[in-house]
């Protein structure tokens, strides 16, 4: 039984018209015209327990308002939403008892205190035990590395650190579900990597699901393990990340640094992109030619001095997709 | 902007109520009603939120931006403040204005030459109020305080200004402090001028005081400003 | 149970809030409470001069004004910020983490944002209430002190209600001021008795818009006096079940405007 399904689920949106010129202003006064937005239509998507879900699209393809919805904070047009068996629409205060809520760089701690006041005052609105809670600390503490400024007011925290901290007391509660809403925006990387790991480490430990809604694909690519893409309210994409990847990222490169100037590919499934003196970007379909293939091709007839393969990248193929979608 | 309006009608309603048709009180309701309209539109022209701007602006630092040239910061928070009257004036005071002269039929009680006092004395008000408030925007970078401050000179300038309560009806003890300050000089006296209270002679005594006034508020204004100067510590967030 | 276990962590963690920055609260308040008393002094000092203003003595009017302010700043207390700030909350996404939360929405947003600045003004209203009594020769028994406080705590739903009445149209439309200066414009009527206006704001103050049971029915009963207008006697006493009334509707207002949230979003 999935933890989350949506079934056909649709939400309009009234939005109010706003009529040209001065005459049109009096006539929005008189009569109001709308216009219905369908912010998203006719969606189904079934997440699994334990599940790590990259949530994409461009903006204003209807993933924000599919959160909210999943979170109960918005109520579907039509369609059914369960979230552990729950409408979180109806029940939304049990639901809210289920799932953790991360958003960017939004913080839910009291500014002025050290967090584990924070904490203390989440184990009493969770209603979280005292043996649970002291483990979970402890074990968040550790896991996100906040011993050294753990009882230090939340201003003087680092960006880094209060992100840390945010998602510590998201998670105090043991939730079977959380939705992280651009996690690491504006970190370094070294934050982003602890935060990452972290997620990965929760999932594993806790077999928690987590829904991750993020423009960074390094985010998607170091911790997710499904993508669903949505555009203009459709799903366009639900399935394992390494199937996306299979399927759609096909264009490998390689760059190499060639001796000579004159350096010859007589291969049609090599094509050159880009030359930069002795440097030429050649890109190959990687079910018509595998990379060694492609190697022992490039450096048959020529003396390499460098050679850099890279893997697809999954933004350049997702900005691809998105493209097309528009066009459509 | 029926604000204005609504404060109108419940000093008009209170004032009848305690004058009446009494005329022991050595001031009629007319007079009341008079100095009633006459202070709505000039506590709307003299409205001064400067010392409060530039206290928010202390408070969360944006005060470094403007520090560069702060004298310049001055003029433009005056004159960006006066604006805004002028608009409140139009728009918030048409009610009242409307109202007074076709309801309560309010006739300007004065001549010419006590008119043209009554504008320089307005000018010099203007001129105090805003020195007043500066000096407190400065004072909060002295002293490294906020809000509050504001809160001391809403309770001076309320209690020895006049306006919520005319001086006229003050016991001898509180309208004699008055005299020391520079609040009453802000508005009263003005308005006192213009439903022709003081004689012409008694109008330039008025006039030469809030001079006085401002000189004393400039000295005292350059000390404080000495003061903030060393003290330039600027908080952050 | 758990709820107000819950509610005393969070006055805890404000309370400890308040501490770091103890200083300027202290003088913050202490500022308030001046600029509020200069308010009594003036009321006292305008009327002292005519002898009364309808009737009413001075100090009857500062108990007056003592019990619209002492009802305010408990209002206040868990309303005034979360009122204020609600239109930028839903501007900017805020409210829409106060919905994922598992509490009532305006249970957390009277808890997370209590304001204990206003205790200063509970202060000053309650030593001005007792001064105002001793002044007056008026003797309180026992019940009419504990009839007292559940009048204020009336009155405070009052005012309450009308900090939600005015605030909620913020789920529909962003610029919120107009309906919030007339509330709270119409509520400096009730500054002085209301006898002074003529029937059809008295009227109103009364039946459409109850300010009036804020202080002016009540202070009518503790102060001794029959100022009733052309309204029952009975009034004195209904301040405690029109708080309870108002503060109900305007509760399902709330919702019904968070019902509205929940189906529109922006």
């Amino acid at each position: 039984m999935p933890i989350i399904e949506i079934n056909n689920v649709t939400k309009n949106f009234k939005i109010n018209k706003i009529q040209k010129g001065f005459s049109g202003a009096i006539k929005s006064l008189l009569s109001r015209e709308y216009e219905i937005k369908r912010a998203v239509d006719n969606i189904s998507i079934s997440i699994e327990k334990g599940e790590l879900v990259g949530f994409i699209g461009p903006n204003g393809a209807g993933k924000s308002t599919t959160i909210k919805m999943l979170c109960g904070i918005l109520v579907p047009s039509s369609g059914q939403i369960l979230v552990d068996g729950r409408d979180p629409s109806v029940e939304r205060a049990r639901n809210a008892l289920n799932i953790g809520v991360v958003f960017g760089q939004r913080s839910q701690l009291y500014w002025d205190l050290p967090m584990d006041e924070t904490f203390d005052l989440y184990k009493k609105m969770y209603r979280i035990e005292d043996k649970r809670f002291k483990r979970n600390v402890e074990f968040y503490v550790d896991l996100l590395d906040m011993h050294e400024f753990f009882r230090r007011p939340v201003k003087q925290l680092s960006l880094g650190q209060k992100m840390r901290a945010n998602i510590a007391v998201a998670l105090l509660h043991d939730p079977e579900i959380i939705y992280l809403d651009e996690p690491t925006i504006g970190l370094d990387i070294v934050a982003k990597d602890k935060i990452r790991h972290f997620i990965r480490e929760i999932n594993k430990e806790k077999k928690t699901t987590v829904i991750l809604t993020t423009h960074d694909m390094d985010d998607i690519e170091n911790i997710c393990n499904k993508l669903v893409m949505i555009d203009k309210g459709k799903i366009i994409y639900d399935g394992m990340l390494s199937e996306f990847k299979r399927t759609y990222c096909h264009d490998n490169v390689i760059i190499v640094d060639f001796q000579d100037l004159n350096s010859v590919i007589e291969d049609s499934r090599l094509k050159v992109v880009k030359v930069e003196g002795n440097r030429k970007t050649i890109i190959y379909d990687k079910q018509d030619i595998s990379s060694g293939e492609a190697i022992s091709l490039v450096t048959r007839n020529n003396i390499v001095k460098d050679l850099m393969l890279k893997e697809p990248e999954i933004e350049d193929v997702i900005k691809k997709i998105y493209e097309k979608n528009m066009s459509l | 902007m029926f604000g204005t309006l609504i404060q109108l009608l419940i000093q008009l309603s209170l004032w009848y109520a305690l004058i009446g048709s009494n005329s022991d009180y050595g001031v009629s309701f007319r007079d009341m009603i008079n100095f009633v309209i006459i202070n709505t539109i000039v506590s709307t022209i003299i409205y001064c939120n400067i010392g409060r701007v530039l206290l928010g602006k202390i408070s969360d630092g944006s005060i470094a931006n403007d520090f560069i040239k702060p004298m310049n910061l001055k003029y433009y928070l005056i004159f960006d403040n006066l604006g805004k009257n002028l608009y409140d004036v139009i728009f918030g005071c048409l009610p009242v204005i409307i109202f007074s002269l076709f309801i309560l039929d309010f006739k300007p009680p004065v001549n010419f030459t006590g008119f043209i006092l009554f504008l320089i004395s307005i000018t010099n008000g203007i001129i105090l109020i805003n020195m007043i408030n500066y000096i407190l925007g400065l004072l909060g970078f002295w002293l490294h305080a906020t809000w509050y401050l504001y809160w001391y000179l809403s309770a001076l300038s309320r209690l020895f200004g006049g306006t919520v309560v005319p001086i006229w009806f003050y016991p001898k003890i509180l309208a004699d402090i008055t005299k020391f300050l520079p609040f009453r000089f802000i508005s009263f006296e003005p308005i006192q001028i213009y439903l022709g209270k003081l004689s012409i002679s008694s109008s330039l005594k008025v006039i030469i005081m809030q001079l006085l006034w401002i000189l004393i508020l400039k000295v005292l204004e350059n000390f404080v400003w000495n003061r903030a100067e060393r003290k330039v510590i600027v908080f952050g967030g | 149970m758990h709820y107000l276990s819950l509610y005393l962590e969070f006055i805890k963690i404000n309370l400890y809030s308040m501490i770091q920055y103890r200083v300027a609260y202290i003088t913050s308040m202490l500022a308030q409470a001046l600029d509020y008393g200069v308010s009594f002094i003036l009321i006292w000092v305008m009327i002292y001069r005519f002898g009364t203003l309808n009737g009413w003595l001075p100090y009857e009017v500062m108990f007056l004004y003592a019990l619209s302010l002492c009802s305010y700043a408990i209002a206040g207390f868990f309303l005034h910020i979360t009122m204020s700030n609600l239109s930028s909350m839903i501007l900017n996404g805020e409210f829409d983490e106060v919905l994922t939360k598992p509490m009532n929405p305006l249970l957390y947003l009277a808890s997370r944002n209590f304001s204990p600045g206003y205790v200063s003004h509970i202060a000053l209203s309650v030593a001005i209430m007792a001064v105002s009594f001793v002044n007056l020769g008026i003797k309180l028994t026992p019940y009419k002190i504990i009839f007292l406080c559940i009048c204020i705590l009336g009155a405070a739903l009052i005012q309450g209600a009308a900090f939600l009445f005015t605030s909620v149209p913020s789920f529909w439309i962003t610029q919120n001021r107009l309906k919030q200066i007339l509330f709270h414009q119409l509520r400096t009527f009730i500054d002085y008795p209301i006898s002074l206006y003529n029937q059809f704001v008295q009227i109103i103050l009364t039946l459409i818009i109850p300010y009036a049971f804020i202080n002016f029915y009540p202070a009518q009963y503790f102060l001794g006096k029959q100022d009733f207008l052309m309204f029952n006697q009975s009034f004195q006493y209904l301040t405690p079940l029109i708080g309870l009334v108002l503060f109900i509707l305007a509760y399902k207002f709330w919702n019904y405007g968070l019902r509205h949230y929940k189906s529109t979003g922006t």
